[in-house]
């Protein structure tokens, strides 16, 4: 329930735009467990027009644990290219320590 | 030796030790709950209906004491307004017989008198009889009279009226005279005078009936006026309404000669208008009303909030349950008693975290092989809940046979992770194998996407260089480098899951750090260090589960 706790601005800011009929996600302030599904269903709603690449815009993402590895692995089920585009130096270093580097295509 | 550290008191809100029987009961009071249908009224609301209605009957009590005080008071006004209006009529009365008294003494003549006094009986004449007598030493007699005969003579009673009769500057009255026609009769004899005396009668209605014309400024009264001052039905001169009056009255009398004329009034409407008269019923009304709504108010939302709180109370409830029912798998799950392993001192550890109330999926296992070697095992599913349980269940129970098949770490993982497909299952796992062979202070170390174990030897702790492979789930082709450690003598590992080093705003490499600082202080045993550790990372409740292994050769 911490996370529930009335903070005055959300913990997590979500902000979809596109690259033509890429989407672009970003991401910032506190991605975990109580935030990750409202970003999944928006990403969801993203997917809709089946793009062959999607993009995780993370350098303003403060924290991140493995329910975001989580939520990166589920877009990478459903689309075929996942990148993560200027990843915060916290992003960086867990995608490295979880082993995920070529999996998630990392474009610094 | 080997010990787990359950949850401290304050990190969890909800009961562990919970029972699935405790669950049933509490849904099965959720469904008697919520159909708040009919039940007794609050006490609340009938306090308020109560109240409310109190406060109307003293409201209408007071409107209805001042309307009857109003009343009561306009009634008095008027009924001495009415003997006020009598008493200057009266006296006409008494001049006429004194006038025709002055003509009789002056004139010594009947005949004048009876001219004199002609108009004034019978036919128009105010009285019925006007009569002169004279009094002697026999009595008093009749000398003449005009009108109709006196009803005295008829009577008979003229003998011991006139007795009684002395000069005076008052009218003498003799009472309602019983006959046919019932008449009052009153004699005037003048101070001084000692031959003459005057009487006149003045019939009554038969019936006795008054009638107060509509266009009366006392029309809104009915009278009673009776001869005397008490209220004598042989004395009654004159009603507009059956007598005796009773209910809401009010007395007057006006002094008549040497007797009164006693006035009783009773209204025939309300004389402080309907409005005054309604005020009580309207008072009632809106009163029963307002208090009757204000009471259901209340009781609408007591009964909401009731409602609000039972559903509350139960959802918390059965979070609760639910998250006991992970828990209690997981504790099913984990080894309560770690393999003794010779020549090793182990630790463990397990917490669970206040994010959420579902726990997580970490685990820890040691395997004992032969030949003074075993598995040591430290995993995490991603995700919360009993799903995420029954994952870390089935990767448990998983790598602890392939340990035994004798799989080496790499290929313990490898055959991992074709067990585990993340599109069917939703759920990844980083997990770290070691083999440890005791006795030639190695570890064979394999590692898929899980964080690298810290390895302190002589007080000075390192991470262990392995390179990750992608988690369990992500591929079923999975490769991954082992890497082999040799380590010195009393040297100590330890493995541990995410929960121990993240912390928000910082990257997992500065919570590394902080966990080798944490292990290189100085402790005479694995237990201490494991719970120092714990306490120097986890300054309070931890959000995210942590598991926490450490091995330590005893030589």
């Amino acid at each position: 329930m911490a996370g529930l706790d009335a903070s005055a601005e959300p913990a997590l800011r979500v902000q979809i735009s596109r690259e033509g009929h890429v989407p672009v996600v970003t991401l910032s302030g506190e991605l975990d467990l109580t935030s990750v599904e409202e970003v999944r269903s928006i990403v969801a709603a993203a997917l809709d027009g089946e793009p062959d690449r999607i993009v995780f815009d993370t350098s303003a993402l403060r924290f991140m644990d493995s329910s975001g590895i989580a939520l990166l692995l589920w877009a990478a089920e459903r689309v075929p290219n996942v990148e993560l585009r200027d990843p915060s130096l916290i992003v960086q270093r867990l995608i490295e320590l979880t082993g995920l580097g070529a999996t998630l295509r990392v474009l610094k | 030796m080997m010990t787990r550290r359950t949850s401290p008191p304050q990190a969890r809100n909800y009961g562990v030790l919970r029972t699935v029987g405790r669950a049933t009961a509490a849904r099965a009071k959720t469904v008697s709950v919520l159909p708040a249908g009919r039940r007794a009224p609050r006490r609340l609301s009938v306090i308020v209906a109560a109240g409310g209605l109190a406060l109307t009957a003293v409201l209408a009590w007071t409107a209805s004491t001042a309307n009857h005080s109003s009343n009561n008071r306009l009634l008095r006004l008027q009924v001495r307004q009415t003997v006020s209006a009598l008493s200057s009529a009266l006296p006409s009365v008494q001049s006429q017989l004194v006038d025709a008294l002055k003509v009789a003494t002056a004139t010594n003549s009947s005949s004048i008198f009876k001219s004199f006094v002609s108009d004034e009986a019978g036919g128009k004449g105010e009285f019925t009889s006007l009569s002169l007598w004279q009094r002697g030493g026999t009595g008093t007699k009749l000398l003449t009279f005009v009108g109709a005969e006196p009803e005295l003579v008829l009577d008979g009673a003229a003998r011991s009226f006139f007795a009684h009769v002395r000069p005076s500057a008052t009218l003498q009255v003799t009472g309602i005279l019983k006959s046919s026609s019932p008449r009052l009769g009153y004699a005037e004899m003048e101070p001084g005078e000692t031959h003459y005396v005057v009487y006149a009668e003045s019939a009554l209605p038969a019936s006795r009936k008054l009638v107060v014309p509509s266009s009366s400024a006392f029309s809104d009264l009915n009278f009673a006026l009776y001869l005397g001052k008490r209220q004598l039905p042989s004395q009654l001169i004159e009603a507009s309404v059956t007598t005796p009056i009773r209910g809401l009255h009010a007395v007057a009398s006006l002094p008549f000669g040497n007797t009164a004329i006693t006035v009783v009034g009773t209204p025939t409407t309300q004389l402080t208008g309907t409005l005054s008269a309604s005020l009580v019923w309207i008072v009632v009304i809106i009163g029963a009303v307002l208090s009757l709504a204000s009471a259901t108010t209340v009781e609408y939302v007591a009964r909401r909030r009731w409602i609000a709180e039972r559903l509350a109370e139960d959802v918390a409830r059965l979070y609760a349950e639910q998250h006991s029912i992970a828990e209690t798998l997981q504790r099913a799950i984990l080894p309560e008693q770690i393999p003794a392993i010779a020549g090793m001192e182990i630790a463990v550890r397990y917490l669970p975290g206040v994010n959420g109330v579902d726990v997580g999926g970490d685990w820890y296992d040691v395997v004992p092989l032969e030949e003074g070697r075993f598995v040591f095992v430290v995993g995490d599913v991603s995700g919360r809940g009993v799903k995420a349980a029954a994952v870390m269940a089935s990767l448990h129970y998983a790598s602890r046979g392939f340990a035994l098949e004798g799989h080496p770490p790499e290929g313990i993982l490898e055959q991992l992770a074709k067990t585990l497909d993340i599109s069917r299952d939703e759920h990844f796992a980083t997990v770290l194998v070691g083999l440890v062979d005791v006795a030639r202070h190695q570890v064979t170390i394999a590692n898929a996407g899980h964080l690298p174990p810290v390895l302190c030897s002589a007080n000075k702790a390192a991470v262990v260089p392995i390179q990750p492979g992608s988690p369990i789930g992500i591929s079923n082709r999975l490769t991954v480098e082992p890497l082999l450690v040799t380590v010195e003598a009393h040297a100590t590992l330890i493995a541990y899951t995410d929960g121990l080093v993240e912390r928000r705003g910082e990257s997992l490499d500065e919570g590394i750090g902080r966990l080798q600082i944490a292990a290189e202080r100085n402790t005479s045993t694995l237990e201490e260090l494991l719970s120092g550790i714990v306490t120097d990372l986890t300054m309070d409740a931890p959000d995210d589960d942590i598991a926490l292994i450490g091995l330590r050769w005893l030589d």
